[in-house]
């Protein structure tokens, strides 16, 4: 669906709104015929030349210059402009703001308000000449003079509309509203005839050089002044009581009807300010002559002026001066002044003094356009006690210029604009055309609902700062950003010498400091390399000898060294049990290392198994926890010296494979080997087998030898298998490496005998008949080694030492 | 044994055995090869010993020819297998997790109910049993002889549990230290320690020894 964005706030709408939702701004500009359009006062400004919203009460340097242009136009032509100008330039404090739109060639006036004061639209040629709106059967529509308050020619002046046009479109309207349409037209043509009386004489009174100061006099003075106030008057009566029906017509939309009702609560002032306006040019008693008839039957009689003093309350008869009840009995002297009254009566009768006060001397000294937007002087005091009551001033002089510039510069800027605006259009139509003048009607809801920006522009120009904001989202306005009044003051830094004062002593550290940077950056020589090259050395030099010595020894078969003679208690015990087993018993053996140590777990296995098998014959379950065990196993049963026993397997042995799972594997088959590994390693059922009959339970075994070169395993067997082998003996053959730790489990007598290393397989030959002879073979080589391996160690430790003392001694670091 | 294939596997041998000698002048590309070719194989020998000893009868072959109830038994480990295989995809990876929290649970539990039923305990007896008069006496030794080993073991116990022990407290000039009675007994343990560390090490030299001297003696018999 197609958006639009808000001017405004710049947030997105549907484009079917007119108005935003969230800022209740419009969201297109008006145009010409639009029949939504309220007013198309600004509808076809270029948009170059089309203020902002928020900058429309400041008037723009072309609108500024074109008033200059007209008080100086007015000023020279003094004569002219002291018939008709004074009218006109308060009207241009009141309608300045609506000058430029009222100028603008595309600028309308809407069908609704054309209808409501009985005019018909004008045409666009006729607008282009002249702006103003000049209804054609009002007395001073026909220029009777060659330049009108806006420069424009006389011959320029528009063409009015039929009448019959306007009589159909007061056909059309209700009755009340062609009623109410009457009713002010009366009054205002009674009114500006009197006021053109008081002005004739205020013309005999003021006197002065021509000028700005006979400007001004005439400006306040001007007895036109009746027909702006009557368009206050009506612009009231309009606000307060027309704009309800227009609402109504097009109530269709909520949020319109919302922002109606709201320009109607901000019209309240106006419709306050438009009945003062009309009580101040209620004439004072002593001048009731020159009231007209019609006026002058409505004037109240003593008695009425007293039954109606009675009708006050006494606090607001005491707050008040009796020339003001006085006054405002007066108000009810004319049948159409009573109508006008009813809309009046909703609002306060008289404005706030502090709207009235402006200064004199400031609107001296600047022109009247601007003067429009000078923010009124906050006064104090109540209302009811305030000084000089608009009426009562009137009613004393009425031609006092100090009343009524007061009068018409307090207006809003929003309203005096317009004012200068209307001095277009009001200049011909004058002075007969205030009653069904246009101007109240014109003030369309954009101008309403520039109200709040107006608030902040009045407070900008009255701000010393008139910064026009170019950019972002105050463009258009004016002293709204503060600026920094004081100058700024700039310090020259003080110049601060950048040579260090230093002593000698502080010299002499940096130096060293110096000295010690330079010497961590020179890379030193790393020693350790040639001791790297020594223990390579040391390690070829090592092994050279032990393989020399290895195998001179094995090539000539020497028997220099004794075999041992102590037998170890774990041995005598290993022995003990071997020899205790019962014939042809069965036996687990436990095939746990790696083939790395299959060399000297043979040399140890061998004479421990050749022995058992030579006394007892037993038959042999092999198992292991290690992947490559059931392939040393195998060796050792059919390629070792056990080979010469001839066992065969199924019968006499029996190899259970790999027993999965480690510790849990080994608990598993400790609990029940028939269901941990119910085949052996060729996939046959093992349990059957004549080398397992009878074995269902790890205690059925006779004994258990386990071969291992890892303590790990080892601890394993004996932690997990304990509790179940019963009174099964428990034997370990074990590698060299791992009898130191298997040694403590022998002691506690959880290890029946252990057999470990080539010493042990020396002793189990000695009592095997010096079978297989394999240690006997060994021993000198691995004597020798030993012999070799432990001189080398002290000759090391002893070089070291030496090495250490003469370091030590010489001062060299180590 | 076939004596072709005893050529042949000496053969063999002897060249990886010297492959495996070369490393004493450094790292060298024949080292590389005999290591290579050992774990190769071992891995080859791992696949095929799981396939045949453990995935084929323990799980295949009762699935394929078991009993319905043989099969039902085994849906819950080949269902878990299922899951912990799937820990080779990453994103499939915590379907595994249940089955390795089980496997870990198992593993811990056993491995700390043996070590306190099959070592804590009995080595604690055992060290209480060696000032026991029942037993020295029994053992037909000499009694001054068994109380002074197990003396021995006592003190070397104690200390070596000493040694490790790092609990320390500071002292008035700002340092931590230990107990001045516990840095006696660490230092009494540290000798135990010592000790046993150098029997470790002989009993590694030792076997590393005889492992040299078999192969030795193995080339040499392939020689001769």
């Amino acid at each position: 669906m197609a958006e639009i964005i808000c001017p405004s706030c710049g947030k997105t709408n549907n484009q079917t709104r007119e108005f935003c939702f969230y800022c209740q701004a419009r969201l297109e500009p008006l145009e010409e015929g639009n029949p939504q359009s309220g007013s198309s006062d600004q509808g076809d400004i270029p948009p170059s030349e089309k203020p902002a919203i928020g900058s429309e009460p400041l008037l723009p340097a072309w609108l500024q210059k074109s008033r200059l242009d007209l008080q100086k136009t007015l000023r020279d032509e003094t004569g002219i402009a002291s018939s008709e100008s004074p009218a006109n330039l308060e009207s241009q404090d009141l309608l300045a703001g609506l000058r430029s739109t009222a100028s603008d060639e595309d600028d309308p006036l809407p069908e609704w308000l054309a209808s409501i004061t009985g005019e018909s639209r004008p045409t666009k040629k006729t607008r282009d000449v002249f702006p103003g709106l000049q209804p054609k059967d009002q007395p001073g529509a026909e220029p009777d003079s060659e330049l009108t308050s806006g420069g424009i020619p006389a011959t320029q002046a528009p063409r009015l509309q039929p009448d019959e046009d306007a009589k159909k479109e007061r056909d059309s309207m209700p009755a009340w509203l062609a009623q109410l349409q009457s009713n002010v037209d009366y009054g205002g043509d009674e009114l500006t005839d009197w006021l053109e009386k008081a002005r004739l004489e205020a013309d005999t009174n003021v006197s002065g050089p021509p000028g700005a100061a006979n400007f001004e006099d005439q400006d306040s003075t001007s007895p036109k002044e009746a027909p702006s106030t009557e368009w206050l008057s009506d612009l009231s009566i309009l606000n307060g009581e027309i704009s309800s029906p227009l609402t109504a017509m097009d109530n269709s939309d909520e949020r319109e009807r919302g922002v109606i009702e709201k320009l109607e609560s901000d019209n309240e002032w106006l419709a306050r300010l438009g009945s003062q306006g009309s009580e101040e040019q209620v004439p004072a008693p002593e001048s009731s002559e020159k009231l007209p008839p019609w006026l002058r039957n409505q004037s109240p009689t003593p008695e009425q002026t007293e039954s109606r003093k009675s009708e006050i309350p006494e606090w607001l008869q005491a707050a008040a001066p009796s020339s003001t009840f006085e006054d405002a009995g007066t108000r009810d002297r004319s049948g159409s002044q009573k109508e006008m009254d009813w809309p009046r009566s909703e609002f306060p009768a008289e404005p706030p003094k502090d709207e009235l006060a402006f200064p004199p001397q400031a609107e001296d000294q600047k022109p009247s356009a601007l003067s429009s937007i000078e923010p009124p002087q906050p006064q104090s005091g109540t209302p009811f006690a305030r000084e000089p009551v608009p009426g009562s001033t009137l009613a004393k002089d009425p031609l006092s210029d100090q009343d009524m510039e007061s009068l018409f510069t307090e207006l809003p800027d929003w309203l005096s604009k317009p004012g200068a605006d209307q001095l277009d259009s009001s200049t011909p139509s004058s002075p007969g055309s205030t009653s069904e003048a246009i101007s109240p009607a014109s003030l369309p809801s954009w101008v309403q609902a520039m109200r709040p920006v107006e608030s902040i522009s009045r407070r900008s120009t009255a701000s010393t700062d008139q910064t026009l904001e170019s950019k972002g989202a105050l463009a258009g306005l004016q002293g709204v950003l503060p600026t920094m009044s004081t100058p700024i003051r700039s310090v020259v830094p003080t110049k601060v010498g950048i040579k260090l004062s230093v002593n000698e002593e502080q010299h002499s550290h940096a130096a060293l400091f110096e000295r010690i940077l330079e010497a961590e950056t020179i890379s030193q020589p790393v020693k350790s390399i040639q001791r790297i090259s020594i223990q390579k050395l040391l390690g070829w030099t090592i092994s050279a000898l032990l393989i020399v010595f290895v195998t001179g020894l094995l090539l000539t078969g020497s028997r220099v060294f004794r075999l041992p003679v102590q037998w170890p208690v774990a041995s005598t015990s290993a022995l003990q049990v071997v020899e205790s087993l019962p014939e042809n018993s069965p036996v687990l053996v436990i095939v746990d290392y790696e083939p790395a140590r299959s060399a000297e777990m043979e040399a140890v296995a061998v004479p421990l198994l050749d022995h058992m098998i030579l006394l007892r014959h037993p038959r042999l379950a092999l198992i292991s926890t290690k992947t490559t065990g059931n392939l040393l196993a195998e060796k050792l049963i059919t390629t070792s010296f056990l080979a010469g026993h001839n066992y065969q397997t199924g019968s006499q042995y029996i190899d259970l494979g790999f027993l999965p799972g480690g510790l849990t594997g080994v608990l598993a088959f400790s609990q029940d080997p028939v269901a941990a590994k119910p085949l052996d390693f060729n996939k046959d059922l093992a349990w059957t087998a004549p080398a397992l009959q009878g074995v269902t339970r790890l205690s059925d075994f006779a004994a258990l030898i386990l071969l291992t070169d890892d303590v790990d395993s080892a601890r394993v067997w004996i932690e997990q298998a304990g509790p179940y082998r019963g009174s099964a003996p428990f034997v370990l053959a074990a590698s060299a490496q791992a009898a130191p730790m298997i040694q403590p489990y022998v002691d506690s007598r959880q290890v029946s005998g252990l057999v470990s290393g080539l010493s042990g397989a020396a002793i189990l030959e000695q009592n095997n008949a010096s079978r297989p002879g394999t240690a006997r073979i060994w021993w000198d080589a691995y004597s020798l080694g030993l012999v070799i391996a432990a001189s080398m160690i002290l000759g090391g430790g002893a070089w070291n030492l030496v090495q250490g003392i003469r370091t030590r001694w010489s001062g060299e670091p180590v | 044994m076939n004596p072709a294939s005893d050529l042949m596997s000496g053969i063999v041998g002897f060249i990886l055995s010297l492959f495996v000698f070369s490393y004493l002048i450094g790292d060298n590309p024949l080292f590389r090869i005999a290591t290579y070719l050992f774990v190769g194989v071992s891995s080859g020998y791992i696949c095929a010993l799981a396939w045949w000893q453990i995935l084929w009868p323990n799980l295949v072959q009762p699935l394929m020819f078991g009993s319905l109830p043989v099969r039902m038994a085994l849906l819950p480990p080949l269902l878990a297998s299922g899951f912990l295989l799937m820990k080779i995809w990453p994103r499939l990876g915590f379907l595994g997790t249940p089955v390795m929290a089980f496997i870990v649970g198992v593993g811990a539990a056993s491995a700390v109910g043996g070590a306190i039923l099959g070592t804590l305990g009995p080595q604690l007896w055992a060290g209480i049993n060696t000032f026991d008069p029942g037993l020295i006496f029994s053992q037909g030794s000499s009694w001054l002889g068994l109380l002074w080993n197990g003396a021995f073991v006592l003190i070397g116990t104690v200390t070596s549990l000493a040694y490790f022990h790092f609990g320390a407290h500071s002292a008035s000039d700002g340092t931590v230290r230990r107990l001045a009675w516990i840095e006696w007994l660490a230092a009494a343990g540290s000798i135990f320690i010592a000790v046993t560390l150098g029997v470790i090490y002989a009993g590694v030299y030792s076997a590393a020894l005889t492992a040299l001297i078999e192969r030795i003696s193995s080339l040499l018999n392939f020689i001769l």
